[in-house]
């Protein structure tokens, strides 16, 4: 099997980008990784695209072929969908094409448009993650779904409202830092408590934002070139599924597939939860943090709540989490957010992630990227070459 | 402005519109804004509701008092319009639950 | 009309919205005296659906409850198969075209070997259906036939209607099985004619009604007029009777005919249910019914009438029979069949104006 390396990376601003389609959104970051990884076009031999709705916001599908036309080349070109989870998929797929030694250059873009239509078709658009049938006929929302998992949470393991506000105000604050990120403000507690209530117990600072926005790599069996920063290499890739519907979940309160996909990615890498320096993770909503927390064995079930209590993930934690500033705070293009958080990750190893930078020494980094209320988890974990543990 | 397929609908309706009788409330959230097709009833309750035969399904509440949900609640089947497609579009029938009224009754939940 | 023994009821439901509106509260919305239109029409409050309620919920819900009190809670496919008929009488069918006992039937699980179809004549619609199904059973072509009146009735916001015209749906399984007849039909009449006392163009949204007018050639008329026709085919008399149940558009109206026909408000109060639910028009009477078998005792003669503008009434007299005590008995003890209509009525919750108005669709949105 070859190494598979991160080769270059590009991302777009993410929010409201009235001025910007599709199309240009996905250019402009396939267009930054090129030039991050030092390449044309034409060193690119296949093409993923990670997109959830484009025909549902859009009206375009064949996505593939849109930005191979788009970029000027015919090599193949695939459109990766798995809800908020197309972008991991999408950087999934591309190690495993590399891994096998079919291709050795391929370009992964992830991207969304989702402000062109208002806000009950963007949430009818995000309701076909859930079950359809049997969840969105009823008038399950995404923030309902895990409200319901919150709630539950809550009253097993007496998670608070606070707790789950304390990761809002942890993700506002790293995302002050962040050029890039949607919202770009300090917010409390109090506030988060405040806000406007959306699906009880979640208001609406507990939750996501509808955002447009593009992120691609390069990855490459070719160890990169420029020696002027250590190259990345994915140590493993790992998916795992569970109930579409959260009716259907083992425990409501946990996303199991998060369990199996980590403690194969674990394996396969041949590290420990605790061996993580740095993560990024799918916080659609707080409580999806604190689930992420127990799930990816950075706490035990039900104490997820200690890490963000005690500042542990903060951004000068022990072990800082989404300094991007998260789903919440920089943003969530559906599509994009899987592969912007190997751009993060990539960047925070390599030592110019800018204001944002974590200072510690930083050797091995894990993505957590999540479709659904848990129907589809990844987990990629990457390391920094030539690093001694 | 429709978007329920009547075929679409048509197909579950035994699945749809089985009453079944009673029912353990499990989680819920009172929702705030709808997707469309639900934007104007104002808020309503989802739930996962667990059937007695231990299948857990999503649903909604009706003639819901706040003050009574709690996981546990035990619950009875009605059948209530669940959306519409516009003032032209077929209407979406289907069971939600609601509290069953504090009678002394024994239920085998 | 006479029908042979022992055609009858063999079981009913009820389906009565939760949330209530004050008299008082239309009143001061209306820069109206809520004491004095109270005083009026003797209509203290009445149900509202909710914003998830409709005539064919309202209907299906009735008809589940009559069945479950039936099959003990349960499926029962004899039942299934023994129902050949659904008939369904509304005047605000949410389709204009689409039947409502089709869609109650495919609820209930009864089909396809049935027939239904929807009726409409104001508030006497539901109780055309019983006559209808009445005939079907009586003639053998059917064992068991099912008869709804269901309503969530419209009015003009700041017409005097708005204080009355309420909501809610009965409904009746019709037998001849002598040990499940719980009430038996034994005569029916009806008194029709064109009166245009209160009416609705189609794609309207509100009814239209004459004032005075609605009185005494209208309903006091033909109610007079179906009472003293059933009274003289059947050979009885008003103090036969130890129930009567009359349409009650409001308080005053059945107070007045009853008084005219020489009934008491004893006979009358089983089923009076207008002053805590308003008028829920084809429902009505056939509420007022569901109320009176509850409590009634076997070897009761009751003596029923409706009345639907248009015009026309229908009036009936049913015998209770022993197996009524054995019925009730055993729906007590149903967990999902054992609300009585005098529990649905005091089980409330209010609502103001304009959560009622957005209920009812009157904001058109």
């Amino acid at each position: 099997m070859s190494e598979v390396y991160v080769a270059g990376v590009g991302q777009t601003k993410f929010g409201e980008l009235w001025e910007q389609d599709l199309r240009d959104l996905g250019l402009n970051a396939a267009k930054q990784a090129l030039t991050d990884a030092r390449q044309e076009i034409s060193a690119v031999d296949a093409i993923l695209v990670a997109n959830m709705n484009a025909g549902i916001f859009s009206g375009q599908e064949h996505l593939g072929a849109l930005f191979a036309a788009e970029l000027r080349t015919n090599v193949p070109a695939f459109h990766i969908e798995g809800a908020c989870a197309s972008g991991g998929l999408a950087i999934n797929l591309a190690w495993t094409m590399l891994a096998s030694g079919q291709y050795q250059n391929i370009l992964v873009i992830g991207a969304e448009k989702m402000t062109d239509v208002d806000g009950a078709e963007a949430t009818r658009g995000l309701n076909s993650a859930a079950d359809e049938e049997w969840e969105g006929f009823y008038g399950v929302t995404f923030p309902s779904l895990y409200a319901m998992i919150a709630r539950e949470h809550m009253r097993l393991y007496g998670t608070t409202r606070e707790d789950l506000a304390a990761v809002s105000v942890k993700n506002h604050a790293n995302a002050l830092l962040n050029p890039d990120a949607q919202f770009r403000k300090a917010i409390s507690v109090a506030a988060v408590l405040e806000a406007t209530p959306v699906a009880e117990p979640l208001g609406l600072l507990d939750c996501s934002p509808i955002s447009d926005g593009a992120a691609a790599v390069i990855l490459s069996t070719r160890k990169p070139k420029n020696s002027s920063k250590h190259s990345v290499r994915i140590l493993a890739s790992n998916v795992a599924q569970s109930s579409l519907s959260l009716h259907n979940r083992q425990e409501i309160s946990t996303i199991d597939a998060t369990i199996t996909a980590a403690q194969m990615a674990y394996k396969a890498a041949k590290l420990k939860a605790a061996d993580i320096d740095i993560a990024e993770v799918h916080d659609c909503f707080t409580i999806a943090e604190i689930l992420a927390y127990e799930d990816l064995g950075f706490a035990k079930k039900g104490q997820g709540v200690d890490l963000i209590r005690s500042g542990a993930t903060n951004r000068d934690g022990k072990l800082p989490v989404n300094v991007s500033g998260g789903l919440k705070a920089c943003g969530h293009p559906v599509g994009a957010t899987g592969v912007k958080q190997i751009v993060e990750l990539t960047k925070q190893l390599q030592g110019r992630a800018g204001e944002r930078q974590v200072q510690k020494q930083l050797k091995h980094a894990l993505a957590h990227n999540v479709g659904g209320s848990g129907a589809t988890a990844v987990v990629t974990i990457l390391a920094l070459d030539n690093i001694d543990t | 402005m429709t978007t329920i397929n009547p075929a679409k609908a048509w197909r579950k309706y035994n699945k749809r519109y089985q009453l079944n009788q009673t029912a353990k409330l499990i989680t819920w959230s009172k929702v705030f804004s709808g997707p469309t097709g639900f934007e104007r009833q104002g808020h309503y309750f989802v739930a996962i509701v667990e059937l007695p035969s231990g299948e857990r399904i999503t649903t909604q509440l009706a003639d819901v008092d706040e003050a009574q949900l709690s996981h546990g609640l035990k619950l009875q089947a009605t059948l209530r319009k669940i959306s519409a497609a516009g003032a032209d579009g077929i209407i979406n029938y289907g069971v939600k639950f609601k509290a069953v009224d504090s009678k002394p009754i024994s239920l085998n939940l | 009309m006479h029908f042979s023994d022992p055609i009858g009821i063999i079981s009913f439901g009820t389906a009565i919205p939760k949330l209530r509106i004050k008299t008082d509260t239309i009143a001061k919305a209306w820069d109206k005296d809520g004491a004095s239109v109270m005083a009026s029409l003797g209509v203290i409050e009445k149900a509202v659906p909710a914003v998830d309620e409709d005539t064919i919920s309202l209907a299906a819900n009735a008809s589940q409850e009559a069945y479950w009190r039936l099959s003990n809670g349960k499926r029962d496919v004899k039942l299934d198969e023994a129902i050949g008929a659904i008939y369904a009488g509304s005047e605000s069918h949410p389709y204009a075209v689409k039947s409502t006992a089709a869609i109650v039937g495919e609820v209930l699980g009864v089909g396809p070997r049935f027939t239904a179809a929807d009726l409409e004549f104001a508030c006497k619609a539901g109780t055309a259906a019983v006559q209808i199904v009445a005939g079907l059973v009586g003639s053998q072509a059917i064992e068991v036939g099912l008869a709804i009146g269901a309503d969530t009735a419209q009015s003009r916001p700041g017409d005097a209607l708005e204080y009355s015209a309420g909501a809610a749906s009965a409904a009746f399984l019709v037998g001849r099985d002598p040990m499940q007849v719980i009430a038996k039909l034994k005569y029916s009449y009806s008194y029709t004619s064109d009166t245009p006392d209160f009416w609705r163009r189609e794609h309207e949204m509100y009814p239209s009604h004459g004032g005075r007018f609605t009185g005494e050639p209208a309903y006091f008329k033909h109610i007079f007029g179906a009472v003293k026709g059933l009274l003289a085919e059947a050979k009885m008399q008003i103090s036969d009777f130890t129930r009567v149940v009359l349409h009650m558009p409001n308080a005053r109206f059945p107070k007045t005919i009853a008084g005219m026909l020489g009934a008491t408000e004893a006979q009358l109060a089983a089923g009076f249910t207008v002053t805590m639910l308003g008028n829920s028009y084809s429902a009505c009477s056939l509420v007022g019914l569901a109320a009176t078998l509850e409590v009634a005792k076997p070897g009761e003669q009751i003596l029923v009438c409706s009345y639907g503008s248009g015009s026309g009434s229908d009036a009936f007299i049913f015998e209770t029979t022993k197996e009524l005590t054995n019925y009730q008995n055993n729906f007590a003890d149903n967990p999902v069949a054992n609300e009585t209509v005098a529990m649905k009525i005091a089980q409330k919750k209010y609502v103001e104006y304009p959560e009622y108005l957005r209920n009812l669709n009157k904001l058109q949105l």
